[in-house]
């Protein structure tokens, strides 16, 4: 067995070395970082219950430790310790000033501080290790106090640690380390040095107060007897005054009298003038009204009679035209119509009329007469002799022989023969006498001429065509009726056409027309008939005749023009009635006036009066009060005389005290014993006094360090479980690859206890290998951590406690893994036969889910097969892929945690404090020190801030709160709202913190707030992570009480600290200056000590994710050993199979990344609420960029761990491996 | 047979060894022999004789000592890792004793593995070769021993490799599986004229090659044509 055990282990040495390095791992983690932190804490919590913090302190002006007597009567009180402390100034160097305050301190004290260093200097001074430290000082230095105007040098002879600065770097306020305010503890006799001249000053100037008091009080009563005087004389004035008023007073009433009575009068009338109007208005409502009536009737009249006229003057033009259809001429141009066949052209009738006419005329006027009265058939005869004629004296005309006698007309002669026939002709066609040859020519050319007219006119076919048309109709009518039927009655008709040509119109049209419009003329007539019928019956139903019309026009008219003339005369006797009523109203307003002014005088005249009452009752009141302040010089000689009484008790000086510290019961009222406490030493002699129930160290430590020391429990141990998991993994690697071994041995005989029993001893080998290295890197990592916090902590001594408990725990857990997983893996391979052991396990087909196997179709058969061999184990897959998820939590929620103090960081000394320096002072900074401040050279700007501490109030409730009282102008506070936008509080205006506003009921924006006595409406809201505080503008602090600081805010363009310190110093209201950098390196440092878990569990994630991502990659590819070695027989190259296998490892990247953020931004949020505190608060700030980094992170690990697992598959012999063959 | 003039196999001198010192073995002895195209060879030889370290080293799978091994006149022995592995891609055809198909995947898919992608229907086409048309959906565990050795065939044929390797083939089967899987590789040899090396004990197998070579400690102990092939119909199991 031996031999076989040397086998296993050979065979499976650099797994069971892991294994051991892993268990030692989490070993060393979970006792070193945890125990190192849990002793720091012990250390911490010792050191505070060892210093034996008191219950109650109450700080009065110096008097002596006798009254602590009267103190340890009060019920509840164990125990009464004094000491004095002053407030003085310190220096190292010429240069090197500081605010100090120095305690006395008890030998047992002595004993109690935790001493950083110590020197030989005796019974010399204590200083505070930050103080220390901070400026340079260490034991043995000489340091010099000012006590009075001296300074004094001493010797430090230790460094020591303060609880109260202990529990501020711990505390929920690393703001009160001041490291320029130095608590000092020195002898009480350093200290009684300084009182007992004080003893010595106080006397002098009690007795300097004595004679001011006497010389104050004799001044003061001289100057109240004057004042009496005084008083007496206003009184005798006020009095005559008081009778000059009466009788002014009756006068005046009397005149007022007369000048109602007068008002009366003209009120009355006035009324009377009112009501003569009103009737004048009635009468001129009555003529308006009648001129309206009759205007009326005459304008109904005036057009009753335009119609009339116009419809006698439509009816007379009506007839007209009747009878002009009617007229003869028309008649019988219709009558000739009708005989005309309908289609006969007008045109050709009228034109041809017209035409024969002319003809005619022309016949008439060469002599050819016709009788036109005759019938029209004789005309063609006589115009055809015309014609022949006409024809008979051209031919002569034109012949030979006349134009011979022409041309010989130069010897023409009328008397000649021939001529007279020449003459004659000539006579016929032309109008020249002819005498000679010249006026024959003339004739001659004249006679052709018209000749051939003629002859031309009566070739014209129209006249043939006109006189067959005329013959054709009638001829027993004669020509001339008939022309002129035609054309007189042309004009007439053609009025009718209304447009259309007369001329284009045929016979019928004519006929039609003409038949048309005297039906019109006929039918319009009868209609103006009606019209006019029914005009005259509308008269005659008003009683009016048609011919009585114009007489009644006029008469209307005649009666408007009266009514008009009435009208206008009330209108006028209107106007002066308004004119006298305005009078009488003028009157009246003088009256009233006159009334007002008297009684106006006569009031002036009762407020003097008063006046010159109220300033003798008030000289009188302010004599009363001076009297009564008399008596305060009473009480102020008491008060001395108490004072002689004390300072002559105080003459010893070991029994000095200013501080009393009361050690209380367990169930004693701290409140109540304060109040006692108070009543026993006298108020006027407590100058504060405070309780604290519970050691507010102790308070703080509690909420400082019970969160922090349970995540420094917590987190070690999640460390621990899960190393405890992942050597469970490998410890069952190792059973699960000695199954053939095991197998061999059943095989060969050995019994399974033997068996068992062998990798028992592998296991706890693993186990001893783990525990023993981990003591001794758990026991480095305390160191390093206690060291660490050791640096921040000043602690000197650092008690390593051996957590017993803790190391047997995680011992026993060891130990109990290891051997659990041995047992487990080989008790499951003794089940089967030691054939099936020896032989390959055959591997179970993988089940796919249907909705993956669709999934996946489409996809190659090689991606398929990796992504579905993951459910060969899905349990593996699963406990890795929580494994990772828990891996990306634990980061996740350290990353969160840094975000989250980089935020608090940023929000307090990047967005908020804008200052260099923030100094402090017991009064009101005048405007003058800020002046000055602001001259000294490196300071570039100074601004005051009052802070109160102060209730502010809602509807709903009231919260005591910090409220900071800025410049209008303030620069040096940045003031932002949730989206970050810029705030500035304005008169009247608070911006408060949003926890505030939640605890206030919920209050918003625009809601009003009261603080103190003023009412504030909020203007913005802050979401501040450190020292939450409201902010108001120093224009509204009236009313609101004394701050619990004065501040001035600097910023620096230089280096000026020491010559800053050095001008404070000289100021007696200086109190100390707190340096922005020194805030923000403490807390730099403090968070870092939070950062130094954050880290640790970040890579503690990393390491596990890792290392179980690379089991779970080996284990994977070792369960398709067989297929990936076919694989790559069947020729895939290695990294072909690599990248298809990384779709594994992408998955659970994916799966675990998505739990292990969401799991993670829970775990985070729990955790930064545990660690926030009610004054500061570490919010969530993660964001994408965060969610991402991580992702990241474990994408990495995630790659390198498949990567190393894909080599492991570089060594495989794939062909024996195909072959079965290994 | 006639002689073939053209070899697409040529084996010199090849020498491999396991193991170093006293206990190095020489698992192939100055190997020699030249395969010509669209031959069937058989390579006969008990436990130990070498013939599955021979096919290693024809398929790549791993490396000779000395010798060579030329494949359409490439040096298999001047072949880095990645080139012998492009050359089990795309040259050579495996069929194993113990069929190696991945569980996971159905027939078409496993058959697809090695499948050019551009030739669409070429894993369907060596599928139906085997007589497996109506198989294409069924896992391996839902195949008999004699399909899941088909669909390992149409592994190898899917491929179009130039020759094919098998080792064992029959060796998992009864006799009248493995009857239907040789027929399969003989169809290939004869109807697709592919070039084969079978390895195998089963000297009946070797009636159908049409040349055995005998191995024996790693040497060629004969290298003979075979007069009276027949085919896998004949031979007695």
């Amino acid at each position: 067995m031996k031999t076989m055990l040397r086998a296993v282990i050979k065979k499976h040495i650099k797994l069971l070395i892991s294994v051991t390095l892993i268990a030692s791992l989490g070993f060393s983690l979970s006792w070193g970082l945890s125990g190192g932190y849990v002793s720091l804490e012990r250390s911490l919590r010792d050191y505070v219950e060892k210093y034996h913090y008191p219950d109650v302190c109450i700080t009065t002006e110096i008097t002596t430790s006798d009254d602590a007597d009267s103190l340890l009567a009060i019920d509840g009180v164990q125990g009464c310790d004094t000491r004095l402390f002053a407030d003085t100034l310190m220096k190292t160097s010429d240069e090197d000033y500081f605010s100090v305050r120095v305690f006395s301190y008890t030998d047992s004290e002595r004993q109690t501080f935790c001493r950083w260093s110590e020197s030989d200097g005796g019974d010399g001074v204590l200083i505070e290790y930050n103080f220390a430290e901070n400026n340079g000082i260490s034991a043995g230095d000489t340091v010099s106090f000012r006590v009075r105007d001296e300074y004094r040098d001493y010797t430090v002879s230790a460094v020591i640690s303060r609880p109260e600065t202990l529990s501020a770097k711990v505390s929920d306020n690393a703001w009160g380390l001041n490291y320029d305010f130095g608590y000092i503890y020195a002898p009480a006799v350093l200290l009684a040095e300084e009182f007992e001249k004080d003893y010595r000053d106080n006397k002098a100037q009690l007795d300097e107060k004595s004679d001011e008091l006497s010389a104050q009080k004799n001044s003061a009563q001289k100057l109240l007897d004057e004042k009496e005087d005084q008083l007496m004389q206003a009184k005798k004035l006020l009095s005559e005054m008081r009778e000059e008023y009466l009788s002014s007073s009756v006068e005046a009433e009397s005149a007022i009298e007369e000048l109602n009575k007068t008002k009366d009068e003209l009120l009355s009338s006035e009324q009377e003038l009112e009501e003569k109007k009103a009737e004048l208005a009635a009468a001129y409502e009555t003529a308006a009204s009648t001129v309206e009536e009759l205007s009326s009737k005459l304008d109904l009249l005036t057009r009753a009679k335009e119609g009339l006229d116009e419809i006698n003057a439509a009816e007379k033009e009506l007839k007209s035209a009747g009878d002009r259809l009617r007229s003869d001429s028309v008649q019988r141009l219709i009558s000739l119509l009708s005989d005309l066949p309908d289609s006969a052209k007008m045109s050709e009738l009228i034109s041809g009329a017209e035409e024969l006419s002319d003809y005619l005329d022309q016949m008439d006027k060469i002599g050819f007469h016709y009788d036109l009265s005759a019938p029209i058939g004789f005309l063609e005869k006589t115009l055809n002799d015309f014609e022949a004629q006409m024809d008979a004296d051209y031919a002569y005309l034109s012949s030979h022989k006349v134009e011979a006698m022409i041309a010989s007309s130069e010897a023409f002669s009328p008397t000649d023969a021939g001529y007279s026939e020449l003459n004659a002709v000539l006579r016929r066609y032309s109008a020249v006498s002819v005498t000679d040859a010249a006026s024959l020519k003339s004739a001659y050319q004249t006679a052709l001429s018209r000749l051939t007219a003629l002859r031309d006119l009566a070739r014209r076919p129209s006249i043939r065509q006109t006189l067959d048309l005329l013959k054709s109709i009638e001829t027993d009518r004669s020509a001339k009726e008939l022309l002129n039927s035609v054309l007189s009655a042309e004009n007439e008709l053609r009025g009718l056409s209304e447009g259309a040509s007369l001329e284009q119109m045929t016979a019928k049209d004519v006929k039609q027309l003409y038949t048309q419009a005297l039906e019109q003329t006929d039918e319009a007539l009868d209609t103006l008939s009606k019209s006019r019928g029914s005009v005259i019956k509308e008269l005659s139903a008003n009683g009016i005749g048609e011919s009585d019309l114009p007489g009644t026009l006029t008469q209307l008219s005649d009666g408007i023009a009266s009514a008009r003339s009435a009208y206008a005369e009330l209108k006028d006797a209107s106007v002066e009635l308004d004119e006298g009523i305005t009078d009488i109203k003028d009157g009246i307003a003088e009256i009233d006036d006159g009334i007002s002014e008297i009684e106006g005088k006569l009031s002036d005249g009762q407020s003097q009066l008063n006046s010159v009452e109220n300033e003798i009752a008030g000289g009188e009141s302010k004599l009363s009060e001076s009297a009564k302040e008399m008596r305060v010089f009473t009480d102020l000689e008491d008060e001395l005389e108490r004072a002689y009484k004390k300072l002559g008790d105080s003459e010893g000086y070991d029994r000095l005290c200013n501080q009393f510290l009361l050690y209380l019961e367990d169930d004693a009222d701290a409140d109540r014993v304060l109040e006692q406490a108070r009543a026993a030493l006298s108020d006027s002699a407590v100058k504060s006094g405070y309780t604290y129930r519970q050691s507010p160290v102790k308070k703080r430590i509690d909420n400082n360090l019970n969160p922090m020391s349970a995540m420094m429990s917590m987190l070690p141990a999640i460390f621990f479980g899960i190393v405890l998991i992942v050597v469970f993994l490998f410890m069952s690697m190792i059973i699960r690859q000695s199954r053939r071994d095991i197998g061999i041995l059943m095989a060969l005989g050995i019994g399974k206890a033997s068996v068992r029993g062998m990798f028992c001893v592998v296991a706890a080998g693993v186990a001893l290998g783990g525990i023993i290295l981990g003591s001794g890197i758990g026991l480095a990592v305390r160191g390093y951590v206690g060291g660490y916090f050791k640096s921040f902590f000043p602690l000197p001594e650092f008690t390593y406690l051996p957590d017993i408990g803790g190391f047997a725990v995680g011992a026993l857990a060891t130990f109990g893994v290891c051997v659990t997983a041995t047992l487990i893996g080989t008790v499951m391979i003794e089940r089967i036969t030691p054939k099936e052991a020896m032989s390959r396990p055959v591997q179970a087909d993988i089940s796919v889910p249907a909705f993956l196997n669709r999934l996946l179709s489409k996809a190659s058969p090689m991606l398929k097969f990796n992504l579905t061999s993951l459910f060969r184990n899905k349990g593996r897959f699963l406990f890795s892929t929580i494994c990772v998820s828990t891996s990306v939590m634990m980061i996740f929620t350290s990353v969160s945690f840094i975000a989250s103090k980089n935020h608090v960081i940023h929000q307090t000394f990047d967005e908020r404090i804008r200052y260099d320096c923030q100094i402090f002072f017991e009064n009101d900074p005048s405007d003058d020190l800020l002046s000055e401040i602001e001259a000294i050279e490196g300071v570039s700007e100074a601004e005051k801030v009052l802070i109160y501490d102060i209730a502010v109030s809602s509807d709903k409730g009231s919260e005591q709160t910090t409220v900071y009282a800025i410049a209008p102008e303030n620069r040096m506070i940045g003031i932002n709202s949730m989206n970050g936008e810029s705030l500035a509080p304005e008169r009247g205006t608070i911006i408060v913190d949003r926890h505030l506003a939640d605890a206030l009921g919920g209050v918003e924006v625009g809601d009003s707030l009261t603080v103190a006595s003023n009412r504030f409406t909020v203007s913005g809201m802050t979401d501040q992570c450190v020292n939450r505080a409201q902010y108001i503008t120093q224009e509204n602090v009236s009313g609101t009480g004394k701050p619990e600081l004065y501040s001035v805010l600097c910023r620096f363009d230089g280096e000026p600290r020491r010559r800053l310190l050095a001008f404070l110093t000289e100021h007696d209201d200086y109190l100390y200056t707190v340096f922005t950098e020194a805030l923000y390196n403490i807390n730099h440092q403090l968070y870092a000590t939070y950062d130094l878990a954050a880290w640790i569990l970040i890579a503690f994630g990393v390491l596990i994710g890792f290392i179980i991502v690379l089991n779970t990659a080996i284990t994977n590819l070792q369960d398709n050993k067989r297929e990936l070695c076919v694989l790559r027989t069947l020729g895939f190259q290695h990294t072909e199979i690599s990248r298809s296998r990384f779709t594994q490892s992408l998955l659970q990247f994916i799966t675990a990344c998505v739990i292990g953020l969401i799991s993670g931004t829970f775990l985070a949020r729990f955790t930064l609420l545990r660690i926030s505190t009610p004054t500061e608060e570490f919010a969530y700030a993660c964001g994408v960029k965060e969610a991402l980094i991580v992702s990241l992170i474990v994408f990495l690990y995630i790659l390198f761990s498949h990567l190393a697992a894909m080599r492991t598959m570089k060594k495989w012999n794939h062909a024996e491996v195909v072959k079965d063959k290994e | 047979m006639e002689k073939h003039t053209e070899y697409i196999l040529t084996v010199k001198e090849l020498c491999k060894y396991y193991g170093d010192g006293n206990s190095r073995v020489c698992a192939l002895d100055h190997l020699s022999f030249e395969v010509g195209s669209s031959q069937l060879v058989a390579v006969l030889g008990n436990s130990g004789s070498g013939k599955s370290t021979l096919l290693n080293m024809l398929g790549g799978m791993d490396r000779f000592d000395s010798g060579s091994v030329c494949f359409d006149g490439v040096e298999l022995g001047r072949m880095s890792d990645r080139e012998l592995t492009a050359y089990r891609r795309n040259t050579v055809g495996f069929v194993f004793q113990s069929f190696n198909l991945i569980s996971g995947l159905t027939a078409i898919e496993n058959v697809k593995l090695t499948a050019d992608p551009e030739s669409h229907g070429a894993a369907e086409d060596a599928l139906c070769l085997v007589g497996l048309s109506d198989k294409m959906r069924r896992y391996p565990s839902q195949l008999s021993g004699g399909q899941q050795q088909r669909v390992s065939i149409a592994r190898a044929i899917a491929k179009n490799p130039k020759f094919f390797l098998c080792d064992e083939p029959t060796g998992a089967l009864d006799s009248e599986t493995g009857k239907t899987v040789l027929k399969c590789l003989e169809r290939l040899v004869r109807e697709y004229s592919k070039t084969m090396i079978i390895v195998t004990h089963n000297a009946e197998i070797a009636k159908i090659a049409d040349r055995v070579i005998r191995m024996k400690n790693g040497k060629i102990i004969s290298d003979e044509t075979n007069t009276n092939i027949l085919s896998s119909n004949e031979i007695e199991w």
